[in-house]
């Protein structure tokens, strides 16, 4: 009886707490707020999602809205809708996100990748699908959704971008860069430091040394300069370039922070 | 006293009195009696025992080798010594025999400085020379590998030197920085020139052909403030050797070593440079005082394995040199040790690296 009312308290407690957009079901995958797709159209994409959802095991989430006020901007509004209405597959949360804003009388256009999508859609990649949708503008909102669950399905097949293959996404979601072991410099010093070592302690053993110098023997205080003269001869400037960014120090995805805390990569066009 | 050996008897007993080391004076082993220097001499020259220069008949006879025998003024038994031995000790009644006539005339050393510690002393710091040297093979410093102990006043030739030195290097500085997408290096290039005197003094070098020079030099410095107007009291209980390198031989090897000495201390006076390099030398030495002084080391012979391994130890500052054999396995060891050590603390830093 007390396990029940325990229960009751609990469960009517989370309601609270819980903000109302939880209510949503995150199964259906199409948010068209805006009302820019009809039922059948819904339907077709949806078919489309699921098997991409089901090929890559990565979540991909359609919206559109005509309202962004609650988050502020375009890319604001994406990354809360995924976040906080708890999108994305696995701990990373992996998934792609599409949300078109009517807000301001335009198509604002705004990509968000979380977790190992990231890595997958870095900035060329998500600028090459927007482009795709941006070119199926004149056909309407279904032909860009196609476009963009098209394409998206295109580079997953390709995997992590090239321009990512020093990055990973950890247990928290971050996109960091890859820690190679140095292996050049640890074999450098572990030669090193050993025979050093020992090498100073093995002429330990040899004491017997013919005597070169006699400075034990200089008095110091009869030593006096006659000439000291230090004279410039030449001087000699060269320059080398600097070559900025070499050698890929930058990934190849840009982060946006959300509110929540989550890293996310993405992008965004008004058409 | 016309053997021609000398030995110093105690004043109270005449039993042999011996150089005592630590007291710096002479100490009787049979009635336990101490002398000073000023005794020692008073009772001598009471007793007639002094150097005569002219003393001829010192030798006996020589036998077909070239040794010289003289005779035991104790026992009278034969004492057989090589051309250069001035002090030795009778093989039968091991009194110390002094043979004066080879410390007369230009093998009268000007100076010597006594010994300052013992034969106890030399064995003790052998048996620790392990310390701080792990790859010595353990049972090396054993004492039963100790051969042979023997107190040598060797003689040496000691040099005073005022040397003109001039030096002309190339120097370069060279100064790097970054300013906008260029890496500038600026080299400035000087032309250095030094001149200078200095004195050196007494710089020793080892007049006796039967030790190895290198081993005499390991063993400096000897602190000259020990030195002592030369007597043959201090010789008892020691060996002794009269030198057979000539003062002339022996210079240059004293002068080279002042010459290098005087190339560095022009050297090390240019300073903030980059990199500098001698480009000519020039020495003007000139040599102002020889002196032959007699300096006391503790020649150790080791046998180790059937090898036989000479040990010296400074008999003044006590400083003990000689080649130690390698222990080639335990150093093998720990490079293998200190290589997995190195490894896994790189391993573990980089690690840490990651999580911080």
């Amino acid at each position: 009886m007390k396990k029940i009312i325990y229960s009751i308290i609990i469960f009517v407690l989370s309601l609270c707490f819980i903000p109302n957009v939880l209510a949503l079901d995150t199964s259906l995958k199409i948010y068209d707020d805006a009302n820019l797709l009809t039922p059948e159209e819904e339907a077709n994409l949806k078919l489309k999602i699921d098997a991409f959802i089901e090929e890559y095991k990565m979540d991909m989430v359609l919206v559109t809205t005509s309202d962004n006020s609650s988050s502020g901007s375009t890319k604001h509004y994406a990354q809360d809708f995924y976040d906080y209405n708890g999108f994305g597959m696995g701990d990373t949360r992996d998934g792609i996100l599409i949300l078109i804003d009517r807000t301001y009388g335009y198509n604002d256009l705004w990509i968000t990748t979380t977790g190992e999508a990231i890595l997958i859609y870095d900035d060329n990649r998500i600028n090459s699908i927007l482009d795709d949708m941006v070119d199926q503008k004149p056909y309407g909102y279904y032909s860009m959704f196609e476009a963009f669950i098209d394409s998206s399905s295109a580079y997953a097949l390709n995997g992590v971008a090239p321009s990512n293959k020093d990055y990973y996404i950890d247990e928290d979601g971050n996109y960091l860069r890859k820690r190679t072991f140095p292996w050049i410099w640890i074999t450098i010093l572990t030669l090193a430091v050993p025979s050093i070592v020992v090498g100073i302690l093995m002429a330990k053993n040899k004491m017997i040394k013919k005597a070169t110098q006699a400075t034990a023997y200089l008095d110091q205080n009869s030593i006096e300069y006659t000439r000291k003269e230090d004279r410039f001869i030449t001087t000699h400037t060269s320059s080398t370039y600097i070559p900025r960014n070499t050698g890929g120090s930058g990934g190849g995805s840009s982060i946006h922070s959300s509110h929540s805390g989550v890293s996310h990569g993405g992008g965004g066009r008004r058409c | 006293m016309s053997s021609g050996t000398l030995d110093h008897v105690c004043p109270n007993c005449r039993a042999a009195l011996k150089f005592n080391p630590h007291g710096q004076n002479w100490k009787c082993e049979y009635c336990r009696s101490e002398f000073t220097k000023e005794d020692i001499d008073a009772f001598e020259a009471k007793r007639g025992n002094v150097i005569d220069e002219e003393a001829e008949s010192v030798k006996l006879e020589q036998d077909e080798n070239g040794m010289d025998i003289y005779s035991c003024p104790n026992c009278g038994a034969q004492i057989v010594a090589d051309e250069n031995t001035t002090a030795t000790f009778c093989v039968y009644c091991k009194s110390t025999a002094i043979l004066k006539n080879k410390l007369v005339g230009e093998f009268n050393p000007a100076y010597v400085i006594p010994f300052q510690n013992t034969k106890e002393d030399a064995i003790k710091a052998f048996k620790s020379i392990g310390k701080g040297r792990p790859f010595m093979p353990k049972e090396f410093s054993d004492q039963r590998n100790i051969n042979e102990v023997k107190g040598v006043y060797i003689p040496f030739w000691v040099y005073d030197f005022d040397v003109t030195g001039s030096l002309e290097a190339d120097a370069k500085r060279v100064k790097t920085w970054t300013s906008g997408d260029y890496h500038y290096t600026k080299t400035d290039t000087y032309l250095i020139f030094r001149d200078g005197n200095m004195t050196y003094y007494r710089i020793p070098v080892d007049g006796s052909t039967h030790f190895a020079d290198d081993i005499m030099n390991s063993i400096e410095p000897f602190d000259y403030k020990g030195l002592v107007k030369f007597s043959h009291s201090y010789l008892s209980g020691f060996l002794a050797e009269k030198y057979d390198v000539e003062s002339k031989d022996a210079e240059p090897i004293a002068a080279e070593r002042a010459k290098t000495s005087t190339t560095n201390t022009l050297k090390s006076s240019i300073g903030g440079y980059t990199s500098v390099s001698v480009m000519k030398e020039n020495h003007n030495i000139q040599m102002t005082k020889s002196e032959y002084v007699l300096l006391p080391v503790w020649m150790l012979n080791i046998k180790y394995k059937d090898k036989i391994y000479p040990f010296a130890m400074n008999g003044q500052t006590g400083k003990m040199i000689g080649d130690i054999p390698l222990d080639k396995k335990k150093a093998f060891l720990w490079w293998i040790i200190i290589l997995v050590i190195t490894f896994v603390v790189c391993t573990l830093v980089w690690w840490i690296g990651g999580i911080l």
